[in-house]
């Protein structure tokens, strides 16, 4: 009720004029994926034709497992850097750790090119002084992590600070050693938090080409860059078509699942707090 | 007072919990992230041997080069990229602030189960690859495609030319990326927006640019600021979109650095351009800060 009619209704188409932006490029993708001309001229009718075509190439196979691999380990190594590094910036917020909120900030900030840039010629001036680290999987993998445990962390950071205080405090008037107390105190009401955390770093993980294009070595290249590298050459093919399809429906799945994920975490803070307030009273 | 647990550690126990907490994290990020990035400001003063690979003692050579002084002489083609860097970023930038202000608006107008559907369907986009993001829009723009046919008509784009590839594609791309970064501290900070202050507005006859500039802009300018600063510096630094988007002409300072490192190689040169583009980068951050800390000082 607070805009008039005029407002209101030009609101309304602006907004979905945005979105209609924002999701019809992704549909056209999807729709020309399943056309069996692959393009709308060639309009004959429905087709898995690409897909099949798709699940036969046995090196996309391969490129797309190491993908998921990817993804999955270095999510996972991420969260539990970043829960750790969250948990310490909570419990113990000294002073000092504004060089920990810089160091946390600069990879949020670094353009992808610089920090795929630095992480390649790091990885390679170390290969040459002391052998680690050829350009590989592992790599790759080092440089998700590092890019991923900023935002896990500010994540299970933001989780944490809707905790009571109060909490850890009964906790500790308990003698509850401080292990004791983030296993049955902390951990029960952040967890969900800690799985959105890892699903923001899959997520992170699965939408990334920048630092991935810099840091791979030439055999163990991930889906992205297969993708830019066809793109490039053969340009609007329907087998990418396909394959775009199919990575946006992935996303769309880890977006669903973020979601729940987050929703179930505002519910524990509030369940945990209530609980508080009423062993208080 | 339980609650000084909290401020201080004391005794070796919260000693070793410090260290088993904070330091994996933090050390992982200084030998993976900051030692890096202090490595390539190094190598943008390092010089090279005649073998090509970079070499001490330091020398500017490859900054100079970096600003356009090549052995052929002085070329503006460096810095006409990192002038279409700054504006491409800056306009995009400009945009999608437009936009946003529209979709949050219409999203406040909504109820609050509504709400944050739409606030998850205008950030799921941004959550797929970016390559494929550009790709989409490369079908969508292409010479042959109903976009492409109206642009023509009106005059845009010459007739049997696309949009794509090109500057509008470019520009088009960048919004398309990074409208979502802008929607949402705009979001966060609209939500508490005190709407008396706009009624006080509009009932002193205030419409349209001065209600917005008077009761709107001051009070979302925070959650502006933020967004300025998540869409202009990604925007700015992006190469996918341009490489993909933009054919030759439109090369961004991205592109340069990429192609020092993985067509020619000369990595003093290309550490020097990085150089300039994190110095640019992090002068955006402070000045944006600077801008933010006057916060409500900021009379308009």
């Amino acid at each position: 009720m607070r805009y008039g009619h005029g407002v209101r209704l030009w609101l309304w188409c602006h907004s979905m004029t945005i979105f209609v932006l924002l999701y019809v490029p992704l549909l056209v993708v999807a729709i020309y994926s399943l056309a069996t001309g692959g393009r709308v001229p060639g309009w004959h009718g429905l087709t898995l034709t690409w897909y099949q075509q798709l699940f036969q190439d046995q090196g996309l196979m391969t490129i797309i497992w190491r993908s998921v691999w990817l993804a999955g380990a270095s999510a996972a190594t991420s969260t539990c850097l970043g829960t750790l590094l969250a948990y310490g910036m909570y419990r113990y917020r000294l002073g000092g750790l504004l060089w920990l909120g810089l160091l946390i900030y600069l990879p949020m900030i670094l353009p992808d090119v610089a920090f795929g840039i630095s992480q390649m010629l790091f990885f390679y001036l170390m290969h040459e002084a002391v052998g680690f680290f050829p350009l590989s999987f592992w790599t790759v993998f080092i440089a998700h992590v590092t890019f991923q445990i900023p935002f896990v962390a500010l994540t299970v950071h933001a989780v944490l600070a809707r905790l009571d205080p109060a909490l850890l405090d009964a906790a500790a008037d308990l003698y509850a050693h401080p292990v004791r107390a983030f296993n049955s105190v902390v951990w029960p009401s952040i967890w969900p938090g800690v799985l959105g955390g890892f699903l923001l770093a899959v997520t992170l993980s699965v939408d990334d080409f920048g630092v991935s294009f810099f840091t791979t070595g030439p055999d163990t290249i991930t889906l992205p860059i297969y993708i830019y590298s066809a793109v490039t050459k053969r340009g609007v093919t329907p087998e990418i078509n396909a394959l775009a399809t199919l990575l946006v429906g992935l996303v769309a799945v880890l977006a669903l699942a973020n979601g729940i994920s987050r929703s179930i975490a505002a519910r524990r803070a509030r369940a945990a707090r209530r609980t508080i307030y009423m062993v208080r009273a | 007072m339980a609650s000084m647990n909290r401020m201080l550690p004391h005794g070796r126990w919260h000693l070793v919990a410090l260290a088993t907490t904070i330091m994996p994290g933090a050390g992982w990020l200084a030998f993976f992230l900051l030692l890096p990035v202090i490595l390539v400001v190094l190598l943008a003063f390092a010089s090279t041997d005649l073998q090509g690979t970079p070499t001490w003692p330091p020398s500017l050579e490859g900054l100079r080069q970096a600003l356009g002084f090549g052995i052929l002489g002085f070329s503006d083609g460096n810095l006409r990229a990192l002038a279409r860097s700054v504006v491409q970023a800056l306009v995009a930038t400009a945009s999608c602030a437009v936009l946003a202000y529209g979709v949050v608006f219409f999203i406040l107008s909504r109820s609050a189960a509504w709400r944050g559907l739409l606030l998850l369907a205008v950030v799921v986009p941004s959550w797929t690859n970016q390559v494929v993001r550009a790709y989409a829009w490369m079908q969508l723009l292409g010479p042959e495609t109903l976009l492409s046919r109206l642009a023509q008509q009106v005059g845009l784009v010459p007739a049997h030319l696309g949009l794509y590839p090109g500057h509008v594609a470019v520009f088009l791309g960048l919004i398309y990326n990074f409208i979502p970064y802008m929607v949402v501290p705009l979001y966060a900070a609209a939500q508490r927006i005190d709407w008396t202050l706009l009624e006080a507005g509009s009932d002193l006859y205030a419409r349209g640019w001065r209600l917005f500039r008077h009761a709107v802009l001051p009070q979302t300018y925070p959650g502006l600021l933020s967004g300025v600063i998540l869409v202009l510096i990604p925007a700015f630094g992006n190469f996918v979109v341009p490489q993909l988007l933009g054919g030759n002409k439109a090369a961004m300072l991205g592109n340069l650095i990429a192609n020092q490192f993985t067509l020619s190689g000369d990595w003093p040169y290309g550490a020097a351009l990085t150089l300039i583009m994190l110095a640019l980068t992090l002068l955006a951050v402070v000045f944006m800060r600077r801008l933010g800390s006057r916060g409500d000082m900021v009379v308009l």
